[in-house]
């Protein structure tokens, strides 16, 4: 799945992006740029207003830049039509959100199903992945339970489950421990270190909590719709051009 | 009244709710207040009629039956009896058969006393009564198939074996538009006697007398009746009210059959308008415990809640009642045969408002004693 | 696409809401189903038999039997024409001269009174109607002021029922049988002797209104029919139709008193859909995030919104197929109006056979497709960043 380790599987290329309201045009992401490679684990960081998530929405193919290009695993997002992208979305994109987005009315067990009822998998091929996944997140005795069953932690764990059921070339979590407390927000973290490390997974994660961006390998800033340099602790110092 | 812009602010917040729900209770009281006024319409000749002392007499058995000539001249003998005519349904077809219209045989000399309140001018009248091959219509009818005075009318002859050759001598006016024709009854005898071995001829169909006054016609009534009883020709004779509501009776079930599905509508938008008023209620739980931690009492959140439902009901009862009553104007214009009168009712259209407002009752009713009687906790809980 | 479940479940969540708008759609589906029931109960009885070899030979110009009048001896000639089916039974021509009156009569629980259909007839006759038979009592006995009708009219006229004395002309006629044919338009009537019935009106015996009879097959159905349009000197008088054509008329009138009904059935649909609309507008509202979401995966536009017309379809059918099986106790109630062609009281049942169910559901589907359509448009409207960013 993964491309050799020294072509980066995110290239950003001079990124702009405008948000209008009303007469108003608001800038807020300049002329950013920005690379990521295979099995890193990339923490985004930033003041609110700094565009962060709309960095991380742009990457993963949820939202059109104004000007620039976004390539991810070679593919050019920019030339991709509306119902491409979406097919895109499905088979190279993981989500994990802060508020969890689970589906109220569908089990674990059926979330986490959701995006392979996208593919050709039969239904045994599918409960196989579906139930392996959730192995993965240490929720399998939990199937059947509904979202309004789990606790916070849970909840986000099958989120997770659903993120890497369909073996994405890439994870992103737009504030992922953000709204839970300190211990779950812990065993989050610890989850997704393992699935970057054991599992070789490449995760773009948007937080403000410092505690959150320690666990990354590496970590940018953003202020001002601009990336700025900050030393990475521990792993590969990034070079980022403003 | 601060109250009633509150209400209304609360009926403009979720607009395209409280429009649905409006246009919901529109579509099916428009059709409700036409198919009532339909039937009104139905009675509309019987309650215009009452005021004229017109009386029918027919023969007891039916329309087949025989109501001689002999009937007439006695008939006008009677003291009391003003003027009478043979009034005899001919059910000739016009043209191509597509324009629809009611032609009655009658007698020229009196049939504009029977019908006083119906104008005439006095040459035309004076035409009619001297050619025999005349004929008469009321001016919406003239101006519907476009005839002038003058101008020929050829019906041809479904029940009669004979056709008639008429000729428009005068336009009458009534007070409620009638769509007939008058012709002389007497050149369809004598055509029927030459031509078809006299069958059919000398028949009436039926008398229409007028009274000398109102308390005069039950005694009348019996009076003809007892005296043709064990005749040949036995009668029936009523008032003309009586008589247009024999025609509404054979209509059988359909009163019952639109009260029923008046019912089923009624039922069907209060459910409607209270599903609107519950989603509204379960998005505002929050809103009405802070109404309340301020200091609104539970009696005033409860006129809150109604007074929105039945706000909503009521403008789609509005709407509703305003243009069934135009659709009835318009199926009027447009087929006369069907709907007889322009005029509906009002009390049909009250009631329609009447239902509305009750919907808007009903379908309130539920959510806002639930809102009055929300504890302040529990519904500021929700909004942690 | 989107599974079927998520909107299953999302129905049973919201239940009140479900229950009510099922419930209204339910209530206006049944309406409208009953209408049109009504109204294929009223064509059926004018198609039971729609027979083109039976003739039905009227005066010329007259519309129906009752305006209808044929002279005696052409009567008899018309039934001794060549091409007339033999009754095997009785040897003699399944032909009958018969004579029509209108009389008005009280009916029960009233005290005005509306038109009834007397019929004159031989014993011909009988064998010219669909599955006629007497279901209660006996045939009438020619020669004898004795009458039969339909079980229908027995109930609902007075006078009209098994034993009771009839008045017809000032002669009393006994109600001897009950007799059924098809829940064809016989059933409206009374029949009698003709030669009583002349009697009793004292009319000429020398004419009848109409003469029915069976053709023996295609062909001498044709060459009669033939020979009454060449305007022969003896027939130069009549005119014939086949009983397909005769009733085509009465049919007509029907047809319209159909799209009378269907007019009503959109009328009251429309408010339907209204109604629905509002239910799926606000589901759709608090479910943008999921929306959101599951665009987000990688769901397409499209299969997000037929997932949402799809519940709005469920939702409208549970009603409408509640509301069509409330209809079906009424099946086969029977009931009278006037028939505006014949002037007279005709009894039909209400039917609501398979067609009329379909088009109950048909309807409620209808009502979920378009009232659900908007709403689900609504649902997939938003760009996926606006939909996740909702309460």
């Amino acid at each position: 799945m993964s491309d050799t380790n020294d072509q980066p599987v995110v290239v950003v290329r001079e990124l702009h992006k405008e948000f209008h309201r009303d007469q108003l045009t608001i800038p807020v992401l300049i002329g950013t740029n920005l690379e990521v490679h295979a099995g890193e684990f990339l923490a985004l960081m930033g003041p609110s207003g700094s565009g962060k998530t709309t960095l991380l929405n742009l990457i993963a193919g949820l939202d059109r830049p104004t000007d620039g290009t976004i390539h991810v695993a070679g593919e050019d997002l920019g030339s991709m039509s509306e119902s491409a992208l979406a097919r895109w979305r499905s088979r190279h994109v993981g989500f994990i959100f802060q508020l969890y987005n689970l589906i109220p009315v569908l089990t674990a067990f059926e979330n986490v199903e959701l995006p392979l009822l996208l593919t050709h998998l039969n239904r045994r091929e599918r409960a196989d992945h579906v139930r392996t996944a959730l192995e993965v997140v240490g929720l399998a005795d939990r199937v059947d339970h509904y979202p309004r069953q789990l606790s916070g932690g849970q909840e986000q764990r099958v989120a997770i489950a659903r993120a890497i059921v369909n073996d994405p070339t890439l994870l992103v979590a737009d504030e992922p421990t953000g709204d839970l407390d300190a211990k779950s927000a812990r065993e989050i973290l610890d989850l997704l270190c393992r699935l970057n490390k054991d599992f070789g997974k490449t995760i773009i994660m948007v937080t403000h909590d410092p505690h959150a961006a320690e666990r990354a390998g590496t970590l940018v800033h953003l202020e001002k719709g601009v990336l700025v340099d900050s030393p990475a602790s521990p792993a590969t110092p990034q070079s980022v051009q403003a | 009244m601060k109250l009633l812009r509150y209400i209304f602010r609360n009926v403009m917040r979720n607009k395209l709710r409280s429009l649905l729900t409006v246009m919901a209770i529109w579509m099916c009281l428009m059709l409700m207040t036409f198919l009532y006024g339909y039937l009104a319409s139905m009675e509309a000749w019987g309650k215009e009629a009452d005021k004229y002392n017109r009386v029918v007499v027919m023969n007891k058995q039916g329309f087949d039956g025989l109501v001689p000539e002999k009937m007439l001249s006695e008939v006008r003998e009677i003291k009391g009896v003003v003027a009478a005519v043979p009034f005899s349904w001919f059910g000739g077809r016009y043209g191509d058969g597509s324009q629809f219209f009611a032609q009655f045989g009658t007698d020229p000399e009196q049939v504009f006393k029977v019908w006083a309140e119906y104008k005439i001018p006095a040459d035309q009248l004076e035409a009619f009564k001297n050619d025999r091959q005349a004929c008469v219509v009321d001016r919406e009818l003239a101006e519907r198939l476009g005839l002038k005075i003058g101008d020929r009318v050829r019906l041809q002859g479904t029940y009669y074996n004979f056709n008639l050759d008429l000729k428009l001598v005068g336009v009458y006016d009534p007070p409620e538009t009638t769509l007939s024709l008058f012709y002389n009854v007497k050149y369809l005898d004598e055509g029927l006697r030459a031509t078809a071995g006299g069958r059919g001829a000398g028949n009436c169909g039926t008398i229409f007398f007028k009274g000398a006054s109102a308390d005069i016609i039950p005694k009348l009534c019996s009076q003809i009746d007892q005296h043709y009883e064990s005749s040949e020709t036995p009668t029936n004779t009523q008032t003309e009210k009586a008589f247009s509501q024999m025609f509404v009776k054979m209509q059988g079930n359909i009163q019952n059959f639109i009260l029923f599905i008046a019912v089923f509508v009624t039922i069907s938008l209060t459910l409607v308008a209270a599903n609107g008023m519950a989603m509204s209620m379960r998005e505002r739980t929050t809103e009405i415990a802070v109404l309340k931690a301020i200091g609104f009492q539970s009696g005033r959140v409860l006129t809150l809640m109604l007074g929105e439902s039945v706000v909503i009901a009521s403008i789609g009862g509005v709407l509703g009642v305003g243009a069934g009553r135009g659709v009835y104007a318009l199926v009027h214009w447009a087929a006369p045969m069907i709907v007889q009168t322009s005029r509906m009712p009002w009390p049909v259209m009250a009631w329609g408002l009447v239902i509305s407002a009750a919907i808007g009752l009903a379908s309130g009713i539920v959510p806002a004693v639930l809102a009055a009687r929300l504890s302040v906790v529990d519904g500021l809980r929700r909004i942690v | 696409m989107v599974p079927v479940r998520y909107n299953l479940r999302n129905l049973r969540v919201r239940w009140v809401t479900t229950l009510m708008t099922s419930l209204f759609t339910g209530l206006l589906v049944c309406a409208s189903v009953l209408v049109f029931g009504l109204v294929d109960g009223l064509m059926r009885t004018f198609t039971v038999s729609a027979d083109e070899q039976k003739l039905i030979f009227l005066r010329k110009g007259s519309d129906n039997e009752t305006s209808s009048d044929i002279m005696r001896e052409t009567a008899d000639k018309l039934t001794n024409l060549d091409g007339i089916a033999i009754d095997p039974a009785t040897g003699r021509p399944m032909a009958s001269a018969e004579t029509v009156t209108i009389q008005t009569k009280p009916r029960r629980g009233d005290t005005l009174s509306v038109n009834l259909i007397i019929r004159g007839l031989s014993e011909s006759g009988r064998s010219l109607r669909p599955a006629f038979r007497i279901v209660q009592g006996r045939e009438l006995r020619s020669g004898t002021n004795e009458a039969i009708t339909s079980p229908s009219i027995a109930a609902r006229f007075q006078n009209c029922g098994l034993g009771e004395t009839l008045d017809i002309n000032g002669t009393p006629f006994q109600i001897v049988g009950l007799f059924e044919a098809s829940g064809s338009t016989a059933e409206s009537e009374v029949w009698v002797d003709s030669n009583q019935l002349a009697l009793a009106r004292r009319s000429r015996a020398e004419s009848c209104s109409v003469v029915i009879a069976q053709a023996a097959n295609r062909a001498a159905r044709d060459a009669i029919v033939e020979r009454i349009k060449s305007d022969d000197d003896e027939f130069k008088d009549l005119e014939v139709k086949d009983e397909k054509q005769y009733f085509e008329s009465q049919i007509a009138v029907i047809a319209t008193i159909r799209k009378i009904g269907y007019g009503l059935a959109v009328f009251l649909s429309i408010g339907a859909m209204f109604g629905a609309a509002n239910t799926m507008y606000s589901a759709v509202a608090s479910r943008s995030r999921e929306i959101g979401t599951m665009r987000a995966l990688g769901f397409s536009r499209r299969s997000i919104l037929a997932s949402f017309l799809f519940e709005s379809v469920v939702l409208c059918l549970i009603g409408g197929v509640l509301g069509c099986m409330a209809t079906l106790p009424l099946n086969g109630l029977s009931s009278g109006t006037q028939n505006p062609m014949m002037f007279s009281e005709v009894t039909f049942a209400f039917h609501f056979g398979p067609r009329v169910l379909l088009q109950g559901v048909m309807l409620a589907t209808i009502m979920g497709l378009v009232g659900g359509l908007a709403p689900a448009v609504r649902a997939v409207r938003l760009t996926i960043i606006q939909a996740l960013r909702e309460r």
